[in-house]
């Protein structure tokens, strides 16, 4: 049997130890990420919540200037159809003015917009059909 | 102001739903006996989007739409026809889908009078239309007294081609027949005036298809004003992609348009007359014709109305909307008309059914192409103040932005057009 001198297990163990910190941070950023994504996911659960249909009909009205109510993209994206969460979730990152979502027209629409008026119209163009 | 009198009318349409107009509406209960009547004037942008709107929202409203023409050539884009990126066919829609799929009983015809007190509106061709609800949106009227010489006969050697179609496709073949190394003279209007930025895309066009055919012609403004809408993006197009072809004057430097001379296609300015080979001349601007008619104006010429609703001040059983009513911050685009159209929509609904009122908030975004791939833009979000429309944010293209934002930005301005065109007409 081989017998393993102090210095020959003073790497392994540095080792291990590395690795249990290394694991360790992935499972805090795994854990934080998770954290954060959950807490999106609440608030944007929470802003569907708040939804109303006939407000959010109305609001709509200010939407289809551009985008095309029947889900037609000629240089405008659709948005009829969409999932309420996706919805949402990009109307924040406009009203935040995040990563791609900086289209000024977008940004400034979506930082007049309560949440109340957000998840209305999530729900109201979730709703709808494309033609 | 003349008016009419109940006796007057002869021939009543909807004699059978007389009962609910002599009935107040402030009584919901009077509403249920028979079909509320809304009767709109004009099938613009404004017109024609507030019929949808309150066809779509009640099946208890009768809805009826007056406008003379069977074709609407929309004005936005029609600067794109000039400068040979659109074809007039491609900017022109029919009323028959907010007929067939809507309901709406649309009567081409034109409105020559209101008799307020009795609710009814009087046609050219005879009849009288009875209502619960007005809205009067006849656009623009042309102030051609503002210009000595100018009229509507002077019009057709000179034209504004501010209200599109025969105008529009006058001053395309004047510029098609034009020889190289003519004078384009371009004289935009004092405010207020329908399309802030209208006069300076339609340089734009005009240059870009100058440049292309006739490319030894040149461009001169005659302007009214010393500034004007997204001043320094159209300059830096100007200078960008027209270097050396386009002279804008503004009215410090000439004093103004003081006289047009058709027979001899001379403008004349405090200092000067120049002579035009084409002159594109825009005269000053008021609310169209039947809403003077009606007592809706104020003594500017344009129609006051409550920020929240678009109700008219002078009469709270009509409602003025786009180019023709006063609505302060807000541009006279058809953007605005039409975002107006669902805010008043939402409060006749609530009128005439007893639905909920929203708060009013409106919103608008004018797209300029300045050359091929290249567009930029300004707009705002609105709401309804106290005294007036009121700016709640806006925002601006930047000079100097890349190219493929630019590219972006007019991609942008197709989607809208085909965006806000459903909306109006269906
Ligand atoms: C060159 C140019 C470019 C433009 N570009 C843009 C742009 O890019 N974006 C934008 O948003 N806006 C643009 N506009 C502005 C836009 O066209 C107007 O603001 C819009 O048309 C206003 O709509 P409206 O319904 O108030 O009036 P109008 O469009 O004028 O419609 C009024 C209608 O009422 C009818 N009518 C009038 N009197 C009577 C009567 N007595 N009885 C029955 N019917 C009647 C008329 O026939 C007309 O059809 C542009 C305008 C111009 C001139």
């Amino acid at each position: 049997m081989r017998v393993l001198n102090s210095q020959s297990l003073a790497l392994p163990a540095f080792t291990v130890l590395k690795l249990i910190a290394f694991v360790g941070c992935v499972l805090f950023a795994v854990s934080t990420t998770m954290v954060r994504a959950d807490t999106q996911s609440k608030k944007i659960t929470a802003i569907l919540a708040k939804a109303d249909s006939a407000y959010g009909e109305y609001l709509s009205g200010q939407c289809v200037t551009c985008h095309h109510s029947k889900g037609k993209a000629d240089g405008i994206p659709a948005i009829v159809g969409l999932p309420d969460v996706y919805i949402v979730q990009t109307i924040l990152e406009y009203k935040h003015a995040r990563e791609e979502r900086t289209n000024p027209t977008m940004v400034n629409i979506a930082k007049n917009l309560s949440d109340e008026e957000i998840g209305s119209l999530a729900k109201f163009f979730s709703a709808q059909e494309a033609e | 102001m003349y008016k009419l009198t109940r006796r007057r009318f002869g021939g009543v349409l909807g004699a059978s739903a007389m009962g609910v107009a002599a009935g107040s509406l402030a009584a919901p209960a009077v509403l249920a006996a028979a079909k509320s009547r809304l009767v709109v004037i004009g099938g613009g942008p404004a017109g024609a989007t507030t019929a949808r709107y309150v066809a779509k929202g009640s099946k208890d409203v009768s809805v009826t739409l007056i406008e003379p023409k069977h074709h609407f050539t929309t004005c936005f884009f029609s600067n794109l026809y000039l400068g040979g990126f659109r074809t007039l066919e491609s900017i022109t829609h029919g009323y028959s889908t907010l007929a067939a799929e809507y309901g709406i009983n649309v009567v081409h015809d034109v409105a020559v009078d209101v008799d307020r007190a009795g609710k009814m509106v009087k046609l050219a061709r005879g009849g009288d239309v009875a209502y619960d609800r007005l809205v009067v949106t006849p656009g623009i009227a042309m102030r051609y007294d503002s210009i000595e010489g100018y009229s509507a006969e002077a019009s057709t050697v000179m034209p504004h081609a501010w209200q599109a179609g025969t105008q529009t496709a006058a001053l395309k073949q004047q510029l098609e027949a034009m020889e190289d190394g003519g004078t384009f003279v371009i004289c935009p209007p004092p405010n207020p005036f329908r399309c802030p930025p209208g006069p300076y895309e339609r340089i734009c066009m005009v240059a870009h298809y100058l440049k292309s055919n006739k490319p030894k012609s040149k461009i001169i403004v005659l302007d009214a004003k010393d500034k004007f809408s997204k001043q320094a993006l159209f300059q830096e197009a100007w200078v960008q992609h027209y270097e050396g072809m386009i002279e804008w004057l503004p009215k410090e430097v000439t004093g103004g348009v003081k006289a047009v001379k058709a027979e001899s296609m001379e403008i004349v300015t405090d200092g000067e007359t120049i002579k035009a080979s084409v002159a594109n001349v825009i005269p000053a601007q008021k609310a169209g014709v039947i809403a003077e008619r009606a007592g809706l104006t104020a003594e500017s010429g344009w129609c006051p109305i409550d920020p929240s609703s678009m109700r008219s001040k002078k009469d709270e059983s009509t409602f003025v909307i786009g180019d023709a009513s006063i609505a302060a911050a807000m541009p006279k685009s058809g953007f605005s008309a039409n975002s107006q159209a669902k805010v008043a929509a939402n409060a006749i609904l609530a009128d005439l059914t007893g639905s909920k009122k929203f708060p009013a908030k409106y919103r608008n975004t004018c797209w300029s192409l300045v050359a091929t791939n290249d567009g930029v833009k300004v707009g705002a979000d609105y709401t309804g103040g106290d005294e007036k429309i009121d700016v709640t944010s806006k925002f601006i293209s930047k000079t100097g932005e890349s190219a493929d934002l630019r590219a972006q930005t007019a991609e942008e301005a197709n989607g809208w057009y085909a965006g806000i065109t459903k909306d109006i007409f269906g």
